[in-house]
């Protein structure tokens, strides 16, 4: 009997085990749907080209994973309301730009940006620039810190500055250090446990804020900073920028932290780009260098 | 029975049936005239009314399965409300158990109240066999079920943590078993089971949406009883009587005792063999285990002690990454103490415990040198305790029927999760968090004439923090694991309030206190004697969040407290409705529609998860990645009844729109939560072929449920300032395009199940055969679904392909069942 209640139980267990199924569903939500235009345009009063990037995106269940997604013959124009500027695609670098001369760009005037293709898609979006606040203090630091069995200084910098303008900002900069090989040129990656992107809200008009650190690099450490390197630049840069650029950016960082947990709530990438996706925005720049 | 049969309108007759035991209202008995040319069948609790016709004098007879028939004699011409006790002692025959209905007809008195009993659930369909009460509530209309086989639901719109589920009085808060596949209860020792949906009542407070009360059953006095049964997948076995042989059998103390278990353990050890090895399989179990004891004090007192536990555990053990072990247990009781006072009152007092834990550990070792590991541990802890009282005085005054009272439970929050080096003598710390939820209510049933009837209630909330600190606990090494050189990591989450010291368990940087009034009106107009107007009102606050990453109220989910930024849920609903018997068929039609709103749901952020892969879950508190919002519901329910006959059954429609709108999530457009579902419908029947040979069938029909799936890919580029041109778009990695959250919606879901029920009685027992089929047409319907990488080929990329997982093909199952 007690052999009997066990086949019993290992076919139960087999046919439970059978009871689950994988079908492959195609639905037309992620198949057949129409790809959109993708639109990336910032423009500032201290760049010198107005850059735009277009492309399109790609339905999820496309098997053509590679195929290009680029846009190249696209038309798309700036336009402040009284003038206007078209930006031409530049193959070398992949993007439409034009000179920031054709358009000057200056706080609190509000652009339109228009896209259109041969095909008949056509996206929209408009922009307010901001205006520029200063940065009131960068302070360098350095901390030991344990990698694995090895004790190491690192070196990091903070931007400090009032809210005077409006609540969204990001800390952004470059480290251009000297070696004995050359100049060598890195992106200063703003970390904390929000975003990498150096971003930041204020919560009150005036309030004093603080970037996120900053890392430059690290040395063992019994190394001094200039026993690697001969000197260096530090550019920073305060961008004062609007909310839209804030959302997109949060959310392009978010994305990306959380891509393939599978515990993770999903992060929708807000748009402001009617008739696509993407991100027209503007900001302001504060720039401060620092020689070492 | 038939309802209200051949009776013109006239001298409104009403009452309140009672267990002359334990003064405990009782559902479903029959109440019909001496001549059986109409009756009625009380409602959840324990009401009747119906008109005689004036200058009639009629004998009523009561009558329900287990208890002693009484009668009372009624004069036409005197209005009034009948109070009647009906002793245990006496069992019916089977086919008057068939016979019991549900009491939402034209009679009942409230609108969006259900009630099942114990023979209904007993005879619905179950996967394996497994009768269980909250699935055949899935059945009824405004109650929707989130996924394949899961026990929890959505009534009206309302989340998974919105519904009060009382067991004998105490709340329980994860009513699930195995992974979600079925619910805590065992069906065995239920009673009746009541599903409000709409026009609270004002004793019922701290949820939105809905109260599902169990009641167990209390025991036969006249003989020990016992049953056992074996299916594919669990045992169980009960034993009910009398304690002491009193020759007055009404003051006989009783008992139930009951548990159960499941097999599943049992048959995958059978299906791995391989237990020892390196890859051990994981295996899982789940019991539970009811008591109860019922001691009549006299002929006007009597108390009942009632006891519940539950277990779950699904772990592996893996010798060389470390254990991985979830598990979660219930635990509730409760003490109830009634006393029929001088004049139509009844006091009953009532003590509660509940407790609710969840657990999970995953261990892994760092090598550190040979010999020596060091082992990290995540240690998920969660957990909500309860101790609650209760006083309340249900009195008849003229036409009035008063209920009022006061409750308060004391609450104790245990949210935390910790990763940590497993070393000796090590403590692991936990953040407490102490609450304080009352209510006062009040609630008058006025029977203002022969059509109207209306009930107002008032409840007055409060909640208010109490304390907050941390808990420590001893972490056993186990041998060949240390971790000699590396600091202790543990840390635990922070709330919000919490900046100032909180170690002596007092330090609150504020203290949420919210005093709240909650207004309640139902009114029933009866047109006809057998069409019935019914309209309600409700305002409900909610105090206790359960913070859930995926809404299908998975185990991980966390209970947490008001707190901080989070703020008090609040929901008003209006509903209208419309009930018609049409006794000559035996029917009872049940038309609802329903309005809803809903403020302060709560959610987690978008890209916020508690388990964040690589990273100390203690880096993500839980309460900095929750956002709240509004909601909104609507829609209508029908409700068609057969209750007499040998086919019986219920056939359910539901038509509904939800919504949510959060400043946070979505860009702030409002959009679908997870469990929007536009059409669910359900038909349950019973048939009796003969004495012992019955048919039941059940169909359920959902559309899909809205999820958030990506819908396509493009290049994140973002903003670079740098004097390298090319650079200023950064590398413009891939992103997912989402669309609308949950804008796809799943694939419809339906399945129907059969089962027939072979029962034979012999001299001292009774035997039943149940063989069942689950899901019979085979519908691969959708369990979740998933993106996973598919190859094209050597030299080709992967593409992206969308699988639906599918559980639960056809199923058969058959059980065996004893009754001594």
């Amino acid at each position: 009997m007690k052999t009997v209640f066990r086949y019993v139980l290992l076919l139960f267990a087999v046919w439970l085990e059978a009871c689950t199924h994988r079908d492959v569903v195609v639905p037309d939500a992620l198949s057949a749907g129409e790809s959109k235009l993708v639109v990336v345009c910032f423009i500032s009063p201290q760049d010198s080209l107005l850059t735009a990037m277009v492309s399109r995106s790609r339905p999820l269940l496309d098997p053509n994973a590679e195929a290009s997604t680029g846009i190249v013959n696209a038309t798309v124009t700036l336009s402040d309301g009284q003038r206007s500027a078209t930006l031409l695609y530049d193959g070398r670098l992949g993007f439409y730009q034009t000179l920031a001369r054709a358009l000057p760009v200056v706080a609190g005037q509000t652009y339109s940006l228009t896209v259109s293709t041969p095909d008949g898609r056509r996206a929209r979006a408009t922009s307010t620039v901001p205006s520029a606040v200063p940065l009131l203090n960068v302070a360098l630091d350095s901390a030991f810190v344990t990698e694995g069995d090895t004790l190491r200084k690192r070196f990091s910098v903070r931007y400090q500055w009032a809210a005077t303008g409006g609540r969204h900002y990001q800390a952004q900069g470059e480290l251009r250090l000297q070696t004995s090989t050359g100049p060598v040129t890195q992106r200063i990656i703003f970390r904390d446990g929000q975003n990498d992107r150096g971003l930041v809200v204020s919560n009150a008009p005036g309030e004093r804020l603080t970037s996120a650190p900053g890392l430059l690099g690290d040395v063992p450490a019994n190394a001094t900073f200039y026993a690697r390197f001969t000197g260096a630049t530090l550019r920073t840069h305060l961008l004062h920028v609007e909310e839209s650029y804030y959302q997109y950016h949060t959310a392009l960082a978010r994305q990306r932290a959380t891509d393939g947990n599978p515990f993770a709530e999903p992060v929708l990438i807000p748009t402001n780009i009617e008739g696509g996706l993407g991100c027209f925005a503007g900001f302001n720049r504060s720039t401060a260098v620092v020689q070492y | 029975m038939v309802a209200l049969a051949h009776m013109g309108v006239g001298q409104p007759t009403s009452g309140r049936v009672f267990d002359a035991l334990t003064l405990l209202p009782l559902p479903g008995v029959n109440v019909y005239t001496d001549d059986r040319r109409a009756g009625t069948i009380t409602d959840a609790n324990g009401t009747f009314r119906f008109d005689l016709l004036s200058a009639d004098s009629v004998l009523l007879r009561f009558s329900l399965v287990g208890y002693e028939p009484a009668a009372r004699w009624v004069i036409g011409t005197t209005p009034g409300q009948l109070t009647v006790l009906l002793k245990a002692g006496t069992t019916l025959q089977e086919l008057t158990v068939r016979a019991k209905r549900l009491p939402t007809d034209s009679a009942a008195t409230r609108l969006s109240a259900l009630t099942l009993s114990a023979a209904q659930i007993n005879q619905t369909p179950a996967l394996l066999g497994e009768k269980d009460v909250l699935k055949a509530l899935q059945l009824l209309p405004g109650v929707q079920k989130p996924t394949e086989n899961n026990p929890g639901f959505y009534v009206r719109g309302g989340g998974p943590d919105q519904n009060l589920m009382l067991l004998d009085g105490a709340q329980i808060y994860n009513p699930n078993h195995l992974l979600g596949f079925f619910s805590a209860f065992n069906s065995s020792v239920i009673e009746t089971a009541t599903l409000i949906k709409g026009g609270f009542p004002a004793r019922f407070g701290g949820r939105l949406s809905s109260v599902v009360e169990l009641q167990t059953q209390t025991g036969s006095a006249d003989s020990l009883r016992a049953e056992a049964s074996v299916g594919l997948l669990a045992a169980r076995a009960k034993l009910a009587g009398p304690l002491g042989r009193r020759a007055n059998i009404a003051q006989r103390p009783t008992f139930v005792v009951a548990a159960r278990r499941s097999y599943l353990d049992v048959v995958l050890r059978t299906l791995n063999p391989s237990y020892d090895a390196d890859n051990a399989p994981t295996q899982t179990f789940f019991s539970d285990a009811n008591a109860s004891l019922n001691v009549p004090l006299g002929p006007r007192q009597s108390v009942r002690l009632s006891a519940y536990t539950s277990r779950d555990e699904y772990f592996s053990i893996q010798r060389q990454a470390g254990d991985a072990r979830l598990g979660w247990q219930n635990q509730a009781a409760s003490l109830r103490w009634q006393q029929a006072l001088s004049g139509q009152q009844v006091a009953t007092a009532l003590v509660t415990f509940s407790q609710y834990q969840l657990n999970i550990e995953n261990q892994q070792d760092i090598p550190l040198r040979v010999g020596l590991a060091n082992r990290l541990a995540l240690r998920y802890q969660s957990s909500i305790r309860d101790i609650g009282a209760q006083y309340e005085i249900r009195q008849q005054a003229g036409a009035h029927e008063l209920r009022y009272g006061g409750q308060s439970t004391y609450h104790r929050f245990i949210p935390s999760a910790v990763v940590q080096n497993v070393a000796a003598r090590q403590t692991a710390t936990s953040r407490f968090i102490d609450a304080l939820e009352s209510g006062l209510y009040v609630d008058d049933t006025w029977a203002m004439n022969p059509r109207w009837r209306l009930t107002g209630g008032l409840r007055l909330s409060q909640y208010v923090t109490i304390g907050q600190g941390l808990l420590t606990r001893r972490i056993e090494t186990p041998p060949g694991v240390m971790a000699p050189s590396v600091p202790d990591t543990t840390s635990v989450i922070t709330l919000p309030g919490s900046a100032t010291s909180v170690t002596d368990g007092r330090g609150l940087g504020s203290i949420p206190n919210y005093l709240r009034l909650e207004p309640r009106l139902a009114a029933t107009y009866q047109w006809t004697p057998t069409l019935t107007l019914k309209a309600s009102y409700a305002m409900m606050n909610q105090y206790v969040h359960l913070l859930s990453s995926t809404g299908v109220g998975l185990p991980a989910d966390l209970w947490v407290p008001t707190l901080g930024g989070i703020q008090p849920q609040r929901a008003q609903q209006v509903a209208l409705g419309i009930a018609k018997d049409l006794p000559k068929h035996g029917l009872a039609l049940t038309l609802e529609t329903y309005g809803k709103t809903m403020r302060n749901l709560i959610s987690y952020t978008e890209g916020a998860s508690f388990l964040s892969a690589g990273r100390p879950a203690s880096a993500m508190p839980w309460a900095d990645n929750v956002t709240s919002g509004r909601g909104w519901a609507y829609g209508a329910e029908v409700l068609l009844q057969k209750t007499a006959g040998r086919l019986t059954g219920w056939a359910g429609y539901t038509l509904a729109w939800v919504q949510w709108q959060f400043d946070a999530l979505n860009g702030s457009r409002p959009f679908f939560p997870r469990y929007d579902r536009r059409h669910d419908a359900a038909a349950v029947a019973m048939y009796s072929l003969r004495p012992g040979l019955y048919l039941s069938a059940a169909w359920v029909y959902g559309s899909g449920n809205a999820l958030t799936l990506p819908t396509a890919r493009f290049r994140g580029f973002e903003n670079v300032v740098t004097n390298q041109d090319e650079q200023r778009f950064g590398a413009g990695p891939n992103v997912r395009e989402y669309g609308e959250r949950n804008g796809f919606r799943a694939e419809d879901y339906h399945r129907l199940d059969l089962s027939i029920q072979f029962r034979k009685a012999r001299k001292r027992l009774e035997r039943t055969w149940e063989v069942g089929a689950y899901n019979v047409y085979n519908r691969r319907n959708p369990f979740y679904y998933s993106l996973e990488g598919e190859s094209q080929g050597p030299s080709l990329p992967s593409r992206t392909v969308l699988y639906r997982y599918s559980l639960f093909s056809f199923l058969p199952s058959v059980n065996y069942s004893l009754k001594f």
